[in-house]
């Protein structure tokens, strides 16, 4: 394998992003140092890019087939759209987000290049295993963030408090998190259909991960209706959160789930 | 301001009310046929059918948009009211197995088989008429601002469309195929023989393994000792290692061996299972000694270690790493096509897909049979369009986020 270079393009991948996160997170509320976390961030991510140009190059493939390559692709994508959103909407933890998740691959590509030595079951050695679960775990923090704002604004509302500018923090989250809840989803379908014969069986993992995509569209349409109605929308938010953890955690415990070929265990 | 029910326009109360209607008559339904569900009628009906269901609602948003009953279909409370019904359906199918039930009531009124229950599909055509309705709604006349809207409303109503009417086209056969024999039936998933009109040579099948692991287990009682602890087993390939106070290394190791006498020997033959001699230091006293282990085969009993009492270490049996089938896909005409499948790589050819799907685990890397199964989906492609216009449409909320304008900043109809 080609990673010969490798540490030293990661090195000064990771240093360019370090700088990014200490820009915001010593200087959070200054539009300037905003601008330099940007310009930083943007530089590591476009050394990581020339080298998976250069081992494209180099290997005379597109390095997308093994789960190390994989993960250079997601170290590259999850930073590009971080700092895309983060120049949008200006939320410093989206960039912290982003380009914690990014180090985090590069590192693991660094300590364990060529990854295969966990067992891996055949059917999840596939190219969709890392962006599926890589824009669920997007989702699903956005999607938490989401409902932690809708109980600090059940709270306020309790405490007598004005908690109007709330909701708006929430949609956002909503928006954001709902949008990488329906790529998981897809990219699952995808996938299954690829590993499994079929995109959907309605398996109890799957008929889960449904129900919460369909709670959260609850909330969209009822907001966008129910403006100023607040209180019932922050209700619906923690009761689709509710729905979420049990498909990421609770489905293995439900009568139904022996039935599921996604739980791992045995 | 007092609205009266059903008084327009209709709103949550009326949503409610139609939702729960459609439950009342799904399950009578169900009962007076018996527990018989519904049948979606095959190609071309159900183009017919999907072709008649696009016609009304386009009739319907051109001619009479302004009918309180039309307002009704494309406005926010019928779709807050139809997406409910269908995640309170989806709930149900989540907690109660989808298999045959002991309560003779779930039974009877289709719980146990929601997919295919009267319930479900009045819920699921009820929902696509909103969802229908509220895509024409800013569809026609199209403009470019609403193109977000359109992709994630025309995405969700063409994938789940074509995704239920086309199921009944959907074939799902499993064949089992012997090396060296060609084979031309099926099993469909009522475990009924069907002739195909291909045959599939399994010229041959490899399994790939990963290196065996090692474990530390009571003797006495066979449970795993270091259970739940990180470090609870180990891959020869990681050796040396640390099993609880045991550091263990390995001085020799046969991918394929036989037990000859007391010791195991290289050979090359079938059911030989792999087997490796371990030096093992008892790191609390020093003390070091040297045995066989091998994981056995479905042909040879498994062989350990004892280390000290009660504690004796195994091999477990090797994990799958990867398998793949050598095949001939051969037609009536002539035409044959050679390649090799595998798990996650699927075959394309003639409108079937075919699947690496399983083997015979009892012998694993022996398996002489090879599970292939063919899966004809015609309806596919306008399944695909819709996902990839969803895929497309969450970029658009991505890019606009909360910046989307509420309705009560414009008019709601
Ligand atoms: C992929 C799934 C869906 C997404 C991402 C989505 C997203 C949205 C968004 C963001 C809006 C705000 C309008 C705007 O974009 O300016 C909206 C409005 C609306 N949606 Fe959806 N929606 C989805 C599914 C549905 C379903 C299943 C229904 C009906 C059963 C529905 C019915 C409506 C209606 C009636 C409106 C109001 C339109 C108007 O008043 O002009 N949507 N949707």
């Amino acid at each position: 394998m080609t990673w010969i270079n490798f540490e030293a393009f990661t090195a000064v991948s990771l240093i360019c992003w370090l700088a990014a996160s200490a820009f915001v997170v010593i200087k959070p509320k200054s539009r300037t140092t905003q601008v330099w976390a940007s310009v930083a961030a943007i530089a590591g991510t476009l050394v990581l890019a020339i080298f998976i140009g250069l081992l494209w190059l180099r290997i005379d493939r597109p390095p997308m087939r093994t789960l190390g390559e994989t993960r250079l692709w997601y170290s590259l994508l999850l930073p590009a759209i971080g700092i895309a959103s983060f120049r949008r909407w200006k939320y410093n933890w989206l960039l912290l987000y982003s380009l914690f998740m990014g180090a985090l691959f590069l590192l693991i590509n660094l300590l364990k290049p060529e990854t295969h030595d966990k067992s891996l079951m055949p059917a999840l050695q596939s190219i969709w295993f890392v962006p599926h679960v890589i824009v669920y775990m997007f989702a699903y923090a956005l999607l938490a963030a989401s409902s932690l704002a809708g109980l600090k604004a059940i709270y306020m509302d309790y405490r007598r408090k004005n908690w109007s500018e709330v909701p708006d923090l929430a949609d956002n989250f909503v928006y954001l998190g709902f949008a990488f809840l329906t790529m998981g989803l897809l990219f699952g379908a995808l996938w299954a259909k690829e590993a499994w014969g079929h995109y959907w069986t309605w398996d109890p993992k799957e008929t889960w991960a449904f129900i919460t995509w369909t709670a959260y569209l609850i909330y969209i349409h009822y907001r966008y209706q129910h403006n100023d109605n607040h209180k019932q929308a922050m209700w619906i938010l923690v009761i689709a959160f509710a729905l979420l953890l049990i498909c990421w955690f609770g489905v293995n415990y439900l009568p139904t789930a022996q039935n599921s070929v996604h739980t791992y265990s045995s | 301001m007092k609205r009266k029910t059903w008084q327009a326009p209709w709103s949550y109360r009326e949503g409610i009310v139609i939702a729960s209607g459609l439950v009342l008559i799904g399950f009578a339904m169900q009962l007076t046929l018996h527990g018989r569900g519904i049948q979606i009628p095959e190609w071309p009906g159900n183009l017919y059918l999907a072709l008649s269901f696009s016609g009304i609602l386009a009739l319907l948003h051109l001619f009479y948009r302004n009918s309180g009953v039309v307002k009704w279909f494309r406005s926010v409370p019928a779709a807050v009211t139809s997406v409910a019904l269908y995640c309170g359906l989806a709930i149900l199918m989540g907690v109660i197995p989808q298999t045959k039930s002991s309560s003779g009531f779930i039974n009877a009124i289709g719980l146990n088989s929601l997919t295919s229950s009267w319930l479900f599909a009045q819920a699921n055509l009820y929902f696509l008429s909103c969802l229908g309705m509220a895509t024409l709604k800013r569809l026609v006349p199209f403009k470019v601002k609403n193109l977000g809207y359109i992709l994630n409303h025309l995405g969700l109503w063409l994938t789940l469309v074509a995704a239920s009417l086309g199921s009944s086209d959907l074939q799902r056969l499993s064949m089992a195929c012997y090396e060296g024999k060609v084979e031309w039936r099926a099993k469909n998933e009522n475990g009924r023989l069907v002739e195909l009109p291909l045959a599939i040579e399994l010229k041959d099948f490899k399994l790939e393994e990963y290196p065996p692991k090692i474990t530390l287990i009571d003797h006495n009682s066979g449970k795993i000792v270091l259970q739940n602890k990180r470090s609870q087993y180990f891959s020869l390939a990681d050796a040396p290692c640390m099993l609880g106070n045991y550091r263990v290394e390995v001085e020799k190791y046969l991918p394929e061996s036989g037990y000859i006498g007391e010791r195991f020997e290289p050979v090359n033959e079938i059911g030989a299972p792999p087997a490796a001699l371990l030096k093992v230091t008892d790191t609390t006293n020093g003390q070091s000694s040297s045995g066989w282990i091998s994981s056995g085969s479905f042909l040879q009993q498994p062989f350990a270690f004892k280390v000290g009492d009660p504690y004796s270490l195994v091999m477990l049996p090797p994990e799958p790493k990867k398998f793949q089938s050598d095949i001939r896909v051969l037609f009536p005409d002539g035409e044959q096509y050679t390649t090799t499948l595998e798990v996650n790589k699927p075959f394309s050819i003639h409108g079937w897909k075919l699947y690496q799907l399983s083997y015979d685990v009892e012998k694993g890397r022996w398996s002489e049979l090879s599970v292939i199964e063919l899966v004809r989906d015609p309806w596919l492609p306008a399944v695909y369009i819709g996902v990839f216009l969803l895929l497309v449409g969450t970029l658009f909320l991505l890019r606009d986020g909360a910046a989307i304008k509420k309705g009560v900043h414009h008019d709601l109809d």
